[in-house]
């Protein structure tokens, strides 16, 4: 399967929708759980079973669902498995947990829905560029479909019930991936983190945490779930990130106006490295990304598309290329590849 | 017994501090009890972390004038588990462990009503109720953000429910259905 899936590179990291020079793409998932059974943290394996069951009756009979396969976890190799989780489709919690548990994937990869993680169901959808509006349309598109044949666990003062208290309400976070290097240069981000904290969001680092944040790569989500509706959190998590990007949009500016030979040096030793370097690891990987992403955003680098830095950052990642050159490789084989795949991409003919 | 702190409602809760390496004991209302954990909650807490085990430590839950069920009746989840893992076993559990729960909840979320989509509402005057108090949130988030663009637009949308709803009103007084 995981062939399949590394020929077709995910649909949002096309890089073509709004704010793209900053917005990676956005996320939303939707947590709902059957109301008849415990759920799958006290479910027993026959439960979790007739859980399975309902969903993929409904996956394989709904047209919404035609372009897609569903994948139990048990058929899947420890290797396919991370790299559904570096491509945003499953979880560690769903990898971990027991018994009879799967995920659908859309053939686009645009959508995912798990079965048995923490809730009977997860669905999760993403988008290239800044549009959280039509990441809920998708997941309320999605939930329409799976509501005409569930009862699901709802009641009117909670809202939809889930197994975290975090999630309970709406079971709705939605998530944008803003790619932030001028606001780390500018070392605001631990105070954005705590105003944030403050006004029921998160920032969180993508790879790593917000202290070090490899990559400069940070997802902006709600943290509040209970209390506003689907509406009110596009609408706090839009008005937040908006303000993030204008905020980012001034610490570049300040970068080009007050030492742009500074920006440049480091924007062309990352290009260097990229297309010199025959041993790379992913932290390093994600260091060089992220300046020379910043040097197509501020218009200093011709040649290259965000598209392409996309796709590179996905395909760097350790369980992608550990895909690539087999399974025996050892860490020092998969520098070496990485490395490769840097130098082809960015090499001067290019 | 009367809340310690505020003196006018009954006192749910047992609250245990530190000060000065001693400890203080308070039987306090569940009001008092969320004022407290706002402040202790602010600065620590990790954003999206699931609430920590350490928040309820400082809050036994076992009461003196409230009986609470510590098992959940229908999926046996143990409330000390519930309130250290910060998941709950089960739908019904939001009902077993009620209160306690509510004072996790708080610390989390902006309100303990749920607003936004609902599994069946094919009522259509329940669906536009819904989307009025949704509409008359973000208008106030908006006029508080002085967006002016988006608060007139929402005034408008609100104004065009509101009328929709009063025509639905003189139809069909009292009916259910729109």
């Amino acid at each position: 399967m995981s062939k399949t899936l590394l020929d077709k590179p995910a649909q949002w990291l096309a890089g073509n929708g709004a704010d793209a020079e900053i917005v990676f793409g956005c996320r939303g998932t939707l947590a709902r759980n059957l109301a008849d059974l415990p759920f799958p943290g006290r479910c027993a394996d026959d439960e979790k079973r007739t859980v399975e069951e309902r969903v993929l009756a409904i996956l394989e009979s709904n047209s919404t669902f035609a372009s897609g396969q569903y994948y139990p976890i048990a058929d899947l190799s420890v290797r396919d498995t991370r790299l559904l989780i570096e491509r945003n489709l499953i979880s560690h919690d769903l990898v971990e947990s027991q018994g009879a548990r799967g995920v659908f994937v859309a053939d686009d990869q645009s959508m995912s829905v798990m079965i048995n993680e923490r809730d009977h169901m997860r669905m999760g959808a993403m988008t290239a560029g800044f549009q959280v509006p039509e990441v809920w349309a998708r997941l309320s598109q999605i939930d329409d479909q799976f509501s005409q044949g569930l009862d699901y666990a709802f009641d009117d003062r909670h809202g939809y019930l889930t197994a975290a208290m975090d999630e309970v309400g709406t079971g709705f976070r939605a998530s944008v991936f803003v790619h932030l290097p001028g606001l780390t240069a500018s070392g605001k981000i631990l105070g954005l983190e705590k105003s944030i904290r403050e006004q029921h969001h998160m920032l969180e680092g993508v790879f790593g945490p917000v202290s070090s944040a490899p990559g400069h790569m940070y997802a902006v989500s709600n943290r509040a779930t209970l209390g506003r509706s689907e509406e009110e959190i596009i609408y706090h998590v839009r008005a937040l990130t908006t303000t993030l990007l204008t905020q980012e949009r001034a610490a570049r500016d300040v970068m080009l106006s007050e030492n742009e030979n500074g920006l440049l040096d480091r924007v062309g030793r990352a290009l260097g490295i990229a297309r010199e370097a025959h041993l790379l690891e992913f932290n390093e990987a994600l260091d060089l990304l992220s300046w020379i992403r910043l040097g197509i955003a501020v218009h200093r680098l011709e040649g290259f598309s965000i598209r392409s830095v996309n796709e590179i950052l996905m395909a760097s990642q350790p369980a992608h290329v550990a895909q690539a050159v087999g399974e025996s490789a050892d860490a020092v084989a998969r520098s070496a590849a990485r490395a490769d795949l840097f130098r082809k991409r960015f090499a001067k003919e290019a | 017994m009367l809340c310690q702190r505020c003196h006018k409602n009954i006192a749910t809760v047992r609250y245990a501090e530190v000060v000065d390496g001693k400890v203080a004991e308070q039987h306090v209302c569940s009001d008092c009890m969320a004022k407290q954990q706002d402040i202790a909650a602010s600065g620590f807490e990790l954003a999206g972390a699931a609430p920590t085990p350490k928040k309820q430590k400082a809050a036994p839950p076992p009461t003196d004038t409230v009986i609470t069920q510590k098992t959940c009746r229908t999926c046996g989840a143990e409330l000390k588990d519930v309130m250290q893992e910060g998941r709950v076993g089960c739908a019904v559990c939001y009902e077993s462990f009620g209160d306690h729960l509510d004072s996790v909840l708080r610390g989390i979320h902006v309100a303990l009503r749920h607003r936004g989509k609902a599994p069946r509402m094919d009522n259509q005057r329940e669906l536009l109720r819904a989307e009025l108090q949704t509409k008359r949130a973000l208008l106030r988030s908006s006029l508080r953000a002085e967006n002016y663009e988006d608060a007139a637009k929402l005034r408008d949308a609100i104004r065009k429910i509101e009328e929709t709803l009063a025509f639905k009103e003189v139809i069909r007084p009292g009916a259910g259905q729109g």
